[in-house]
């Protein structure tokens, strides 16, 4: 039976989740890896730290 | 919104599965996904139970979930969890959980193809990205040293606890999260002591270490032997994943089994390898 227009709007709002559920993603694993970065190669992380925010900014307004 | 937090997380996630079944009459086969209503109810009930579950251990929302692992819905924002609060969580951020549009009706799945690829192209962001931003602020030999150790932790399987009572879906969440095929012995119900299984994901996606512990809740006598289990493999888990069902009454085990969780994990915030 064909798609509904109702039935399309939805399958398209469930699209646009997914999308925005892959961004999250994306950001989990730069904190992951700021976090390991600071647990494994701290001196590094210092130096970077403050870059590290902006950065982090940078990506979400990519995102948001 | 995501907030950046400057703090070692508590390896910790806790899934809420069996959504689709909080809501009778609430799921669409067709387009398999809650219809509008349902998901308005079961998004309001399930945020009412992350929010009793995060005060007793003091943990934050961050690390709690919700989703059907059976109808593949919400797998991402689980492993954007799981990831978040694993140690190095970033080495599992290829992963792709499975696609919920295969379990939709045949014509909905080539709608939905057809719309993801018009929105794919040109439209590629990873956190790849960051490290090359990064590297610009190190010195070469900083760069080269933060290689040589990224290279070295990914040759590192992930390794994930999972842990739940039985029956909540602890299989088929790994299987749908993970992508990957997980196969259980036919010869036993249940699982009695902690197995460690490995097996490859796809698309060359490398080595994944599970180890599954076994169900608690069953009599005090073997909860007080799992505790000793759970206590000796625990510490080395890279990520402990507490499966839960969405809509269960009785919560008082899992409250139970988190606080002690939560203790352990404080005891060793990074991995002992």
């Amino acid at each position: 039976m064909a798609m509904s227009e109702w039935e399309r709007q939805r399958t398209l709002e469930m699209i646009d989740k997914l999308s925005d559920n892959e961004r999250e993603r994306v950001l989990s694993s730069v904190q992951s890896f700021t976090n390991w970065l600071r647990d494994k190669l701290y001196f590094i992380y210092n130096k970077v730290r403050d870059k590290v925010r902006s950065l982090w900014d940078k990506l979400c307004s990519f995102f948001y | 919104m995501f907030s950046f937090k400057e703090k070692t997380p508590i390896r910790l996630v806790i899934g809420l599965n069996q959504v689709d079944k909080m809501i009778p009459g609430g799921w669409n086969e067709k387009l398999n996904c809650p219809t509008k209503e349902a998901e308005e109810q079961l998004e309001k009930r399930a945020k009412d139970i992350i929010s009793k579950l995060s005060k007793i251990a003091q943990l934050s929302d961050t690390h709690i979930e919700y989703y059907s692992a059976l109808k593949r819905y919400r797998l991402i924002p689980l492993l954007s969890k799981v990831i978040a609060n694993a140690y190095a969580g970033f080495k599992l951020d290829h992963i792709k959980p499975r696609d919920p549009f295969e379990l939709a009706d045949p014509e909905v799945k080539a709608f939905a193809d057809e719309q993801r690829a018009k929105r794919n192209k040109g439209n590629q962001q990873d956190s790849n990205l960051f490290l090359e931003e990064l590297s610009k602020y190190l010195s070469p030999q900083d760069t080269k040293l933060l290689q040589e150790k990224l290279a070295q932790e990914k040759q590192r399987p992930p390794k994930v606890a999972i842990l739940g009572k039985a029956g909540v879906g602890k299989t088929t969440t790994i299987n749908s999260v993970f992508n990957a095929e997980w196969k259980t012995s036919h010869t036993t119900v249940g699982t009695t002591e902690a197995q460690m299984k490995e097996f490859e994901l796809k698309d060359g996606g490398g080595t994944l270490s599970v180890v599954d512990l076994p169900g608690y809740g069953r009599s005090l006598k073997e909860d007080a032997k799992y505790d000793e289990i759970y206590q000796s493999v625990i510490p080395s888990c890279d990520v402990v994943l507490l499966i839960m069902q969405a809509d269960a009454r009785d919560l008082t085990d899992d409250q139970e089994m988190i606080l002690k969780l939560t203790q352990w994990l404080k005891k060793s915030p990074t991995p002992q390898r």
